[in-house]
């Protein structure tokens, strides 16, 4: 999966950590992290277009589209979002691993 | 020391369900985002495009995939109700309820049953009615209005708080008899937190189609003859929004404790969706 700029707010190293605890073939892990990947970075970006005014989201979803790694689309969030974003983008990543790390959890054999 | 194993088969099914849900409810929410599932940058941070083919998904094995439609579906679980329910619309016995929640978790990979916690409605196979929108925040004005507030009052306090979370409840919503209850004025407070936007699954016994609801309001009155109340999108959904306004339907609490089903129409199975690489 592409590099994004949410990364550095979503850090899905406690997951794969997790993943490494477990006796798991190399292609299967790769799958389920695909799957956290995307998971993860689709709930976000509801999260953010939760936030962002209507007006805006063309405009976001294009420079999105264009350069997802570019770190002044955080800048143009916080600009536009009148709440802290960053904060939640960073509380509701935590509470989708969460849920995620206790999947993983309960599918211990 | 050799390291614990894991259940891939069931951890990958569990996150497919979260991958598909979490994908539904931000287009669901944000349907603009569907155009740009075309471009190949925010298909592969974000979404997975139609035609695009992943190492990850192209390792789904073939019986996940579900080639079934959801005319087959409807129609599967309308012959197997008729099967079930009685002749007329009835409170039903504990095995006929059983029976209902097992179709429903064979067709459409929900867990739906009549009781739910501890609580169950007066019945669960009754006529539903046409209801009109409710108001969301003090002031709101939309077409087809009812002009109180539902039973738990606002959605939001103000325009600016209505989330779009809050927009969907309203959109689906359902309206059940809390107040026939034999104890709900002696459970009051804790029945109405706990039957407040609480998620339901509501199938038109006659065609199957099937729709996740929100309880929004309590109603109808009993000499109306129906047991449920169901919003214009709802109604529209289900096919009961023409002639009387009203028919026969079966409604079961979904258990969702995650809150990870979508509110709106129930199309494919949950468990088992209809190819996961297409959009």
């Amino acid at each position: 999966m592409a590099k994004t700029f949410l990364d550095h707010l979503i850090i899905l190293e406690e997951i794969t950590s997790e993943l490494d605890v477990y006796d798991l073939p190399s292609d299967e892990r790769e799958e389920i992290v695909g799957l956290i990947n995307h998971t993860t970075h689709q709930h976000i970006l509801n999260v953010i277009l939760n936030h962002l005014p209507k007006e805006h989201h063309e405009n976001f979803l294009t420079k999105y589209q264009a350069a997802p790694h570019d770190p002044e689309l955080l800048a143009f969030l916080k600009k536009e979002i009148k709440s802290d974003i960053e904060s939640e983008i960073r509380i509701q990543a935590k509470k989708i691993k969460a849920e995620i790390l206790s999947e993983i959890k309960k599918s211990k054999r | 020391m050799s390291k614990p194993a894991l259940n891939s088969e069931k951890l990958r099914s569990k996150l497919k369900l979260k991958h598909l849900t979490t994908r539904t409810t931000l287009l669901a929410h944000h349907p603009h985002v569907a155009k740009f599932l075309a471009s190949s940058a925010l298909a592969g941070t974000l979404l997975l495009t139609p035609g695009q083919s992943t190492p990850t998904f192209a390792a789904l094995p073939a019986s996940s995939i579900s080639q079934t439609s959801s005319f087959d579906l409807h129609q599967h679980l309308a012959d197997r109700l008729k099967e079930i329910l009685p002749g007329q619309v009835q409170p039903l016995t504990a095995d006929q309820e059983s029976q209902i929640s097992q179709t429903l978790h064979d067709i459409y990979g929900i867990h739906a049953t009549a009781q739910l916690e501890g609580n169950h409605l007066n019945t669960s196979y009754g006529l539903i009615g046409a209801e009109q929108h409710l108001m969301r925040y003090p002031g709101d004005v939309v077409a087809n209005m009812a002009p109180g507030r539902g039973a738990w009052g606002y959605f939001a306090p103000s325009k600016e708080a209505l989330t779009p979370d809050l927009v969907e409840k309203e959109k689906y919503y359902a309206v059940v008899q809390t107040l026939y209850l034999p104890d709900w004025t002696t459970r009051l407070s804790y029945l109405r937190d706990w039957y407040k936007f609480r998620k339901v699954l509501i199938v038109n016994t006659q065609t199957g189609k099937a729709i996740v609801a929100s309880i929004a309001d309590s109603g109808p009155a009993a000499w109306t003859g129906k047991h449920y109340g169901g919003s214009p999108e709802v109604m529209a959904y289900l096919g009961l929004n023409v002639g009387k306004q009203k028919g026969p339907v079966v409604l079961f609490f979904v258990d969702d404790p995650a809150d990870q089903i979508p509110l709106g129409p129930l199309e494919y199975n949950l468990e088992n969706p209809p190819l996961l690489t297409h959009g």
